[in-house]
């Protein structure tokens, strides 16, 4: 678990490209609008010129294929099982079989899409963590929720504990470790037995785990306080988020794209 | 030989990235019942030497034998070895996690399948050797204790197995002069009265070299120095000085005097070494 | 002039003041902090000296008594985040007291809440780095840190606000040897060099001896007050405070009893081997 010590976390990776250098939140607004037109799309056109556009942008972050489709990997069993379940469960056409298992066309047809539609989601989702880091992103997501302050949105806390919480994930997560050895060392047992008896076994962790957050939450507590922190009225921004022209041209491009291909196709 | 490494090295990350060396070359022989302190710096790797004494880690290249077995072959009971090596980890207050501190302490024997009367008994025996009384704090909740009372009840944890040798990763941190002085001698009353053999690890040098009767300093993943702790401030001051580890300050003041030409004995630790030197050269009456 | 001080008039704190398990962690403590001071303050566990750090950014309020700083009374609720701008606090686990994702940002947390404007941030930021010295790790992430680096991060965040005091709350408590030193080396660079009154609780011997004055607390009083030589010198009762004494001291205080000559004030170790060496 060293690793974790020498790795930044979250799946940043810095670059001087066209995708890094946007403001965050015209990053996040264009990944929801391509999220949300993935779901409007009825033609295959539709697909394919989504597809490319987010590809092409995934050119343009000079962020290497790899570490791109190393996110698909988690999700890679989903993507297959779903393709699997639809190429198996939909009733139509029969084009191949296998003893009583029956392919048809639409389930290949229904399939692949949905397939893909994962996908692209996934892949949206990743170009918009691998080109903005952690900081960028919530304090993105701050001034997009202020937004909505008028209607009692709490944007200034839900950044500040999405921050906390970014903060403290690998020093809880070296916690964990050091719990789980001082236990091991003492005779607990993480990995033999059936699944209750693990379940069971994880409480040594956890319970240290949760005493240790909470109060690890208490001394950060009192340590903000003693900075002058009193909630978000009157607080400024060390880091200055500026639309610029390549802003306001990609988000027009953005809602050019997804109007399109959820409207037209 | 209770433990015995030879050639020993660890490597973390193997093969990746970020691998670092460090362990390198470490041959060490420790019997039952010694009382050893490890001394480095933060990164010298002490905490991953220990680690390797029961098995929580596994040497990349080299030999570990623990009580002639060799930890490294296929099929070893580490179980059996953790019961004999009790691994006390920095800050132990931190894994306390039952309702009561007899279930904390009974943790361990019942994980090792000792029937109900047995655990009663250890557990009253492990309270007893860090001075809790059974009938006052059995029933309480851990996190109810003062700091030192539930590092004490962590250390209780461990000894209810009744290890034949006990590893302690820098008991005394965080704690004051008071709480300092009462774990360092439980844990040697400990080493009296029960045999334990016991591995100091720490960066506090003077107390540690007061305690123990045998030093081993690491630096940079290697034992550069192996003796008793005397010897080692008189023959070695200048390499311990050199890898960033200080001297008792009576320590440091004789080799100045030496330093200057003064035929003084250098491998003092203590004010009453240092006071009984210097009068015995002054030429005054000792009456210690 | 503005009259620059902490003054503390008769200060109790009791915990638990309407309860049962009551628990008086100061009992009428009057102490005066002057501009430039370096005080430290020792005790063993439990003698208040973490309890008394508390009041003075009003972390903590009195039980009975006052306490002010700069002329300003912490029952003052009105004053309390002025207060807490004079007097910047660090705290004993490094890692529970950085909030931010980055050096740079943690640092700038205590400037975005006082709502100081964006581009003099940035000037604070690099100023306190540069006390610190800790200007290539601007962009680090904490977690890579060493505790001594960590800490030094806090010490920024705390002065990047310009306090004219400095509580340190057993800072070193949780470090190594080398940490220590680099934490001890930036607070009297702060003193010294930047004229920020330092308050520093410990109970390490040698880090109260490089302050100008140690006041040491047992039970919630003070039983000990004046200069480090002088209170080191008190071997029986730092003794019975439980409390270290410097090996060098109590030496000192032996061979004299002895009838070697050597002052009893002897702190360091030059000054020991000096005065031995007419002796032997």
């Amino acid at each position: 678990m060293k690793i974790l010590r020498n790795i930044s976390f979250g799946q940043y990776i810095p670059r001087d490209s066209l995708i890094h250098n946007l403001d965050p939140r015209i990053k996040i607004m264009s990944c929801l609008a391509i999220i949300i037109s993935l779901f409007l799309i009825t033609e295959y056109l539709g697909y394919l010129i989504l597809g490319s556009f987010v590809l092409i942008s995934i050119i343009i972050s000079k962020v290497h294929p790899k570490f791109v489709f190393r996110s698909l990997r988690p999700i890679l069993f989903i993507i297959v099982f779903t393709l699997i379940i639809h190429l198996f469960m939909t009733e139509g056409k029969v084009i191949y079989q296998l003893g009583f298992l029956k392919i048809t066309q639409e389930g290949l047809i229904k399939g692949l899409l949905i397939s893909f539609r994962l996908f692209i989601l996934i892949l949206t989702t990743s170009l918009l963590t691998l080109t903005t880091s952690p900081i960028s992103l919530t304090d993105g997501i701050e001034r997009l929720l202020s937004v909505f302050k008028f209607i009692g949105m709490p944007a200034h806390e839900i950044a500040m504990m999405m921050t906390i919480a970014l903060r403290f994930i690998p020093t809880l997560l070296e916690e964990t470790e050091k719990i789980m050895k001082a236990q091991m060392s003492r005779g607990a047992d993480f990995e033999s037995g059936n699944i209750f008896n693990r379940a069971k076994n994880l409480i040594p962790i956890l319970i240290p785990l949760f005493v240790n957050a909470f109060r690890r939450a208490d001394e950060l507590a009192i340590a903000m306080e003693a900075k002058c922190y009193r909630g978000g009225e009157g607080r400024t921004h060390y880091r200055e988020l500026k639309i610029r022209k390549a802003d306001i041209l990609t988000f027009i491009l953005s809602v050019l794209i997804t109007i399109m291909v959820s409207v037209m196709f | 030989m209770f433990i015995h490494l030879e050639n020993m090295c660890f490597t973390y990350s193997l093969g990746m990235p970020f691998e670092t060396e460090v362990l390198k070359n470490i041959n060490l022989e420790i019997d039952k019942d010694e009382f050893i302190g490890l001394i480095g710096h933060t990164g010298c790797g002490k905490t991953t030497l220990i680690q390797h004494f029961n098995g929580l880690l596994t040497p990349t290249s080299g030999k570990i034998y623990v009580e002639g077995v060799d930890l490294n072959k296929k099929g070893v009971n580490l179980k059996l070895v953790r019961q004999k090596i009790g691994l006390v980890f920095q800050y132990p207050e931190n894994q306390l996690f039952e309702e009561t501190i007899d279930q904390e302490v009974a943790f361990g024997p019942r994980k090792l399948g000792l029937p109900e009367g047995k655990i009663e008994k250890r557990v009253r025996e492990a309270l007893k050797m860090v001075d809790l009384d059974y009938s006052l704090y059995a029933e309480r909740s851990p996190f109810s204790l003062s700091g030192g009372e539930m590092r004490r009840v962590a250390l209780a944890s461990i000894l209810s197995i009744r290890p034949k040798m006990l590893i302690l990763d820098e008991p005394t941190a965080n704690l004051d002069p008071r709480g300092r002085d009462n774990i360092l001698s439980e844990i040697k009353k400990i080493h009296k009265n029960f045999g334990m053999g016991v591995v100091l690890v720490s960066h506090n040098m003077e107390k540690v070299a007061e305690t123990v009767d045998r030093l081993l300093v690491m630096h940079r993943g290697e034992i550069i120095i192996d003796g008793a702790p005397k010897e080692i401030f008189e023959k070695h001051a200048n390499d311990l000085v050199e890898v960033g580890l200080g001297l008792p300050q009576v320590t440091e003041c004789m080799h100045k005097l030496k330093a200057k030409g003064k035929d003084v004995y250098t491998g003092v630790l203590t004010v009453d070494d240092a006071e009984r030197e210097v009068l015995k050269k002054t030429n005054k009456e000792i009456n210690v | 002039m503005v009259s620059i001080l902490i003054k503390i008039k008769n200060l109790s704190h009791v915990y638990n003041y309407h309860k049962k398990d009551q628990i008086k962690a100061l009992d009428s403590i009057n102490l005066e902090i002057k501009n430039g001071d370096f005080i430290s303050i020792i005790g063993s566990n439990g003698s208040g000296k973490s309890t008394l750090a508390k009041h003075m950014n009003c972390l903590l309020l009195p039980t009975t008594g006052d306490i002010w700083v700069d002329k300003m009374n912490t029952n003052d609720k009105s004053k309390t985040w002025k207060i807490r701008r004079k007097v910047g606090m660090v705290f004993q686990n490094p890692d529970n007291q950085i909030i931010a994702t980055t050096v740079e940002d943690d640092i700038a947390f205590g400037l975005e809440n006082i709502g100081i404007n964006t581009k003099l941030m940035r000037e604070r930021v690099d100023w306190a780095l540069e006390v610190v010295e800790m200007e290539e790790y601007k962009k680090s992430e904490p977690h890579l840190l060493s505790g001594g680096q960590k800490q030094r991060v806090a010490i920024a965040g705390a002065i990047a606000l310009r306090s004219s005091y400095l509580v340190l709350d057993e800072p070193t408590a949780m470090l190594d040897p080398r940490g220590r030193k680099e934490v001890m080396d930036i607070v009297k660079k702060l003193n010294r060099e930047e004229n920020i009154t330092i308050i520093y609780i410990t109970h390490l011997m040698e880090e109260a001896a490089e302050s100008s004055r140690v006041i040491a607390l047992d039970k919630g009083k003070i039983a000990l007050a004046g200069k480090p030589e002088e209170v080191f010198i008190q071997i029986e009762v730092l003794k019975q405070l439980r409390l270290d004494v410097p090996q060098i001291t109590e030496l000192a205080l032996r061979l004299n009893k002895r009838g070697i000559n050597i002052s009893p004030h002897t702190l360091k170790v030059e000054d020991m081997v000096e005065s031995l060496c007419l002796y032997i």
